[in-house]
């Protein structure tokens, strides 16, 4: 599925897109696998799925054709 | 008010001589005075808004001059929130300016923002939008928020006529975010996320267009894409007052028996109250006096305030902090349960 990171998401993760290969995932699984490939904390980072924030308590089901975004607040003004 | 300044935008049917009063009837307040700040006041001001508030407790530093435009070389050291009101009242006199050169803060936020219809977030740090938003439910008043992460940024409008809040996109804040300072920033990216600010404002006070709520904003002005992220609103019914006083106007509480034998006991009743203490280490400072009586409150020892109920000596704590006072409690128990507790009861 396409992952799109934003702001200080983007230059952590050294890339502004992914193609993350999870077959039958959730969004628990999405935040495990960015927690392993880029110590991206679940806490600190929040997931759109086709443009809607999700809740991370609800565990939604992704699916491959799944537009995700991970976002995070801003600081800066 | 001079209708011919604004005829230009008094044409447009979405705004009229209607919209142009309603403008001019509004209280906006700018909570920062730095690039975001800079960027909203110009336009706030231009487009006849009547009363405009700005708080900011920073001063005016070299490496803000590229982004903060109403400040030049000779303002360095200057009050932001003072030099920014004076820049602005010279090129737009109507506009009723007040300038508040202090840091918002759980102790002056909740009055302030009673004063204005809608609250304009120019912070740069995310503790104190938090501190934004919670004062905003508790006071019912609508707020617009922009933060830039180097080319991006991000805008919203919330909790206006019943829609999500801050804590509704982002519930809890991230361990470690970079500001502006740290990141790095174009002057043109501030300032167009500021100009959105305004924008917002401006639709949200006309009640024209689609506001920015339930929906996060964001731009990215390196490739021009902008991505509208919506979140769902949840229950807020427990940021109430009490919440808010917990949360930022947080008194340390103490109980009698855990006080250490170098602290002292600071009455703040009135002389006359009863019952009359006996303890070692007592001091009683009517509250009424406290403020000129500071030399009887030892600095360096812990200070353990009481009164009858709970109320002066909660005052008091609030008096000996802004005075500096470090080791400051106020005892759990009033002075009736103080004066059972050791046995010294004097009629």
């Amino acid at each position: 599925m396409k992952v799109h990171y934003f702001g200080e998401i983007a230059d952590i993760t050294g890339k502004t897109t992914d193609d993350v290969v999870l077959k039958n995932a959730s969004v628990a699984e999405l935040l495990s696998n960015l927690q392993s490939t880029y110590k991206l904390l679940s806490d600190d980072i929040h997931i759109a799925v086709n443009h809607q924030i999700v809740s991370k308590e609800k565990d939604t089901q992704l699916n491959e054709t799944d537009e995700i975004a991970v976002l995070s607040p801003f600081a800066g003004g | 008010m001079s209708h011919e300044k604004y005829i230009r935008q008094i044409a447009l049917p979405q705004v009229g001589h209607s919209g142009q009063q309603k403008l001019g009837h509004s209280r906006v307040l700018v909570v920062g005075a730095g690039g975001l700040g800079n960027a909203v006041l110009p336009y706030l001001a231009s487009a006849g808004i009547g009363s405009i508030g700005v708080i900011d407790g920073d001063r005016v530093s070299l490496s803000n001059l590229h982004r903060q435009v109403l400040f030049s070389e000779s303002d360095i050291g200057e009050l932001k929130a003072a030099v920014a009101c004076e820049k602005i009242a010279k090129q737009f006199p109507e506009a009723m300016l007040t300038h508040y050169s202090e840091f918002l803060t759980g102790e002056n936020a909740l009055k302030l923002f009673a004063q204005y219809d809608i609250i304009l977030d120019a912070t740069d740090a995310i503790d104190i939008r938090y501190l934004i938003n919670d004062a905003c439910i508790v006071t019912g008043k609508s707020f617009v928020h922009a933060s830039v992460y180097r080319f991006q940024f991000q805008v919203a409008l919330f909790n206006a006529n019943n829609s999500g809040t801050y804590r509704c996109l982002y519930p809890t804040a991230p361990k470690t975010t970079q500001s502006c300072e740290e990141a790095g920033v174009m002057p043109s990216t501030v300032a167009m996320a500021g100009l959105y600010e305004v924008n917002e404002v401006f639709k949200y006070l006309l009640d024209i267009g689609k506001s920015q709520i339930n929906s996060l904003l964001l731009v990215d002005t390196l490739s021009n894409e902008q991505n509208n992220f919506s979140f769902e609103r949840k229950n807020q019914d427990h940021i109430t007052r009490v919440f808010f006083e917990k949360e930022y106007q947080r008194i340390e509480q103490l109980a009698f028996a855990n006080t250490e034998k170098d602290g002292y006991f600071l009455d703040v009743r009135e002389l006359d109250e009863q019952p009359t203490i006996a303890l070692e280490n007592y001091v009683q400072i009517p509250l009424s006096a406290l403020e000129k009586s500071l030399e009887l409150v030892p600095t360096n020892n812990p200070i353990y305030l009481f009164c009858q109920s709970g109320k002066r000596s909660k005052t008091a704590y609030r008096i000996l902090q802004g005075k500096g006072y470090t080791k400051l409690f106020c005892l759990t128990e009033n002075a009736i349960e103080i004066n059972k507790i050791t046995f010294e009861i004097i009629e």
